[in-house]
């Protein structure tokens, strides 16, 4: 099996590379400014959760970081290169995304949808069919590979969408992934049971280590505590803080940023911080 | 088990190809006049050397025959299988752009907008008083009507994408509106026609005669010209839009999917617009309005092969040259020795899968 582009030497200097940064980003929509003056640098190789209430502006951030938007004033960096430099096709290789909902209405089989992930690579067919096999395999869709998408459900439909948003970042079947990339996700667990929820943070975990850097959206916080490396609160288009998890998951930050009162212990074997709402 | 992103040619396509010569030999032997399949095979060699050259020394009754064959059946069956290929072909490619199983040119007003355009450029030739060209079947009477049909079809393309899309750099647009889509259709096509008959009442009676004769679809004006004219560009487009197969597969995941997969979302749709406004606007000056092919076409072949178009875009330009040569063989033979126009025979086809499809829109998430 060939694969070009795998990671192996720099790892250890890559650790304190920034891959995506936010040089005080705005957004303006409809002459309302939905992000306001953002700064945060994603380093590579990392998790960074993304929190916030409803409408706080996680996805218009995302869209930034993924070319989808160009922000009405500062830049976003990617690799240290402007990221609306770049073609819709190299920015392909780089960054893999996963929206909040994809609305794919034609009955293509899962297989062909997890296919779809390698559409920006050309690593051969015996290459791209293992990587698929494989993520189909760890997502636990393997035996549904044959059937149209528009009959799974919710959980299924999600799981198929995260292999093919993978299967763009994978370059060989032991989770090697391309060198400088990255995954944004936008609320990604949110039709997932608690198992599949699990599963997929660790199998995020396993790849940040390999070298990708992730940047995801999510609304449990513990979760986030749990497998986040740094988090970054947002609250109506500005950024309250960013950093490591036990600065930002505080009582004090929480009310500040969701307004409601919450205890906060220590997790009983990881010692992370576990938010239980007041009652 | 295969899966269905292989390649290869698959079963449905080696059938479609092994349908093709039979179908058109049958749409040269079957008519008014009928032809065995003996007299054909003699015929046949010498389709394309001239009449007199032909019966030289031959029962001259063949050269009867010959006339009819290569004078008025090859063009009319070569333009019909053109020009359902461009139709179906351009189908799918739209229902790709539009992710939407309903988008056929003659339902969201393409064909409409073309027609509109030609009955514009046969004014302008004949009727208008400017005499461009004392004959629109010469080379630059086909022309223009081509053109005028391009720019109508363009257009009414344009307008309807803009319309039930959204704007284009909006993320909110990665979903089409249908319901949108269809009443911009009717409304291009209530335009359209409007138009059409205003153009009518103005000028004399030739020009309305070949007015009305788009609307209903004409294949009877096929004329070596014609044929030619419509090669000309229906090959190039049915070859260029094969190769978006991979894009279309992507934008049916939705737009911004679509760009997070590498595919620049803009310039596939302005390829696929302009690509398609011309094969529609090519086959509705050539050979009149006939709807519903791109609609069933792709649809029947989606229920076999599935939704990839690197299978659905060849077989769909194959299925659909067989189609409406079948079509444009059954308008010949049911009304004999009178003639039905072919727009008839597949509008009865297609409205009704029209409105099955509507019944089942819930399935593809429209509302």
């Amino acid at each position: 099996m060939v694969c070009i582009n795998m990671i192996h030497s720099q790892q250890s200097q890559e650790s304190q590379e920034s891959r995506i940064i936010f040089d005080a980003v705005s957004l303006s929509r409809d002459g309302v400014e939905v992000l306001s003056d953002i700064s945060l640098a994603l380093q590579a190789g990392t998790i960074t959760a993304l929190l916030g209430p409803n409408g706080a502006g996680k996805t218009s951030l995302l869209h930034c970081a993924s070319s989808v938007m160009a922000c009405s004033r500062g830049r976003v960096l990617l690799n240290g290169a402007d990221i609306q430099s770049f073609t819709p096709p190299s920015l392909a290789q780089k960054v893999a995304v996963l929206p909040q909902q994809s609305g794919l209405n034609f009955p293509f089989v899962v297989e062909d949808v997890v296919a779809m992930g390698r559409y920006p690579h050309s690593d051969g067919q015996l290459c791209d069919r293992a990587i698929i096999h494989n993520l189909m395999d760890l997502l636990h869709i393997r035996d549904l590979a044959q059937r149209p998408y528009t009959a799974l459900s919710g959980g299924e439909k999600q799981r198929t969408q995260l292999a093919r948003v993978l299967s763009q970042l994978i370059c060989s079947p032991q989770l090697d992934v391309y060198d400088n990339s990255v995954l944004l996700l936008d609320e990604p667990i949110a039709a997932l049971d608690m198992p599949h929820q699990t599963l997929l943070m660790n199998l995020l975990q396993q790849l940040a280590a390999k070298g990708l850097t992730i940047f995801i959206a999510l609304h449990d916080v513990n979760l986030a505590a749990t497998y986040a490396d740094k988090i970054a609160l947002l609250k109506a288009g500005h950024l309250i803080a960013f950093d490591s998890v036990s600065e930002v998951i505080t009582e004090a930050m929480i009310k500040q940023v969701y307004d409601i009162e919450v205890d906060i212990i220590a997790h009983p074997k990881t010692a992370k911080p576990l938010v239980i709402p007041e009652v | 088990m295969m899966s269905s992103a292989d390649s290869g040619f698959g079963l449905v396509g080696w059938i479609l190809c092994l349908f093709t010569p039979v179908m058109l030999l049958l749409g040269l032997s079957v008519g008014p006049v009928p032809i065995d399949s003996q007299q054909l095979l003699q015929i046949l060699p010498f389709l394309f050397t001239d009449a007199f050259t032909y019966t030289t020394g031959l029962d001259p009754a063949m050269a009867g025959l010959h006339t009819i064959i290569a004078d008025i059946r090859l063009p009319r069956t070569l333009l019909a299988w053109l020009v359902g290929a461009g139709l179906a072909i351009s189908g799918a490619a739209m229902q790709g752009l539009f992710r939407n199983p309903l988008a056929d040119p003659s339902i969201i007003g393409v064909t409409s907008g073309a027609s509109l355009g030609a009955s514009v450029a046969v004014v302008l030739i004949g009727g208008g008083g400017l005499n461009l060209f004392t004959d629109v079947e010469q080379w630059g009477g086909l022309s223009i009507l081509v053109t005028g049909a391009f720019i109508g079809g363009l257009l009414a393309a344009l307008i309807v994408y803009r319309l039930s899309t959204g704007s284009s750099d909006h993320l909110s647009s990665s979903q089409t509106s249908v319901a949108t889509m269809l009443l911009v259709g009717i409304a291009i096509t209530a335009l359209a026609g409007a138009g059409n008959s205003l153009l009518a009442y103005m000028t004399d009676n030739e020009t309305m005669r070949r007015i009305s004769l788009w609307n209903m679809g004409g294949l009877d004006a096929a004329s070596d010209r014609r044929v030619i004219l419509a090669a000309c560009i229906i090959i190039p487009a049915v070859l260029l839009l094969m190769r978006f197969a991979r894009q279309l597969d992507a934008m049916l995941l939705g737009e911004s999917e679509a760009r997070h997969l590498g595919v620049d979302v803009q310039r596939i749709k302005w390829s696929l617009v302009v690509i398609v406004a011309f094969a529609v606007a090519s086959s509705v000056a050539l050979a009149g309005v006939i709807g519903f092919v791109g609609l069933v076409v792709p649809h029947m072949l989606r229920m076999l092969i599935g939704p990839g178009h690197r299978r659905l875009l060849p077989y769909s330009a194959l299925a659909g040259g067989l189609l409406l040569v079948a079509a444009d063989i059954v308008a010949r033979i049911v009304l004999s020795p009178a003639e039905m126009p072919v727009g008839v025979i597949t509008a009865l086809l297609g409205a009704p899968l029209f409105i099955i499809l509507l019944r089942q829109r819930r399935d593809y998430g429209m509302y």
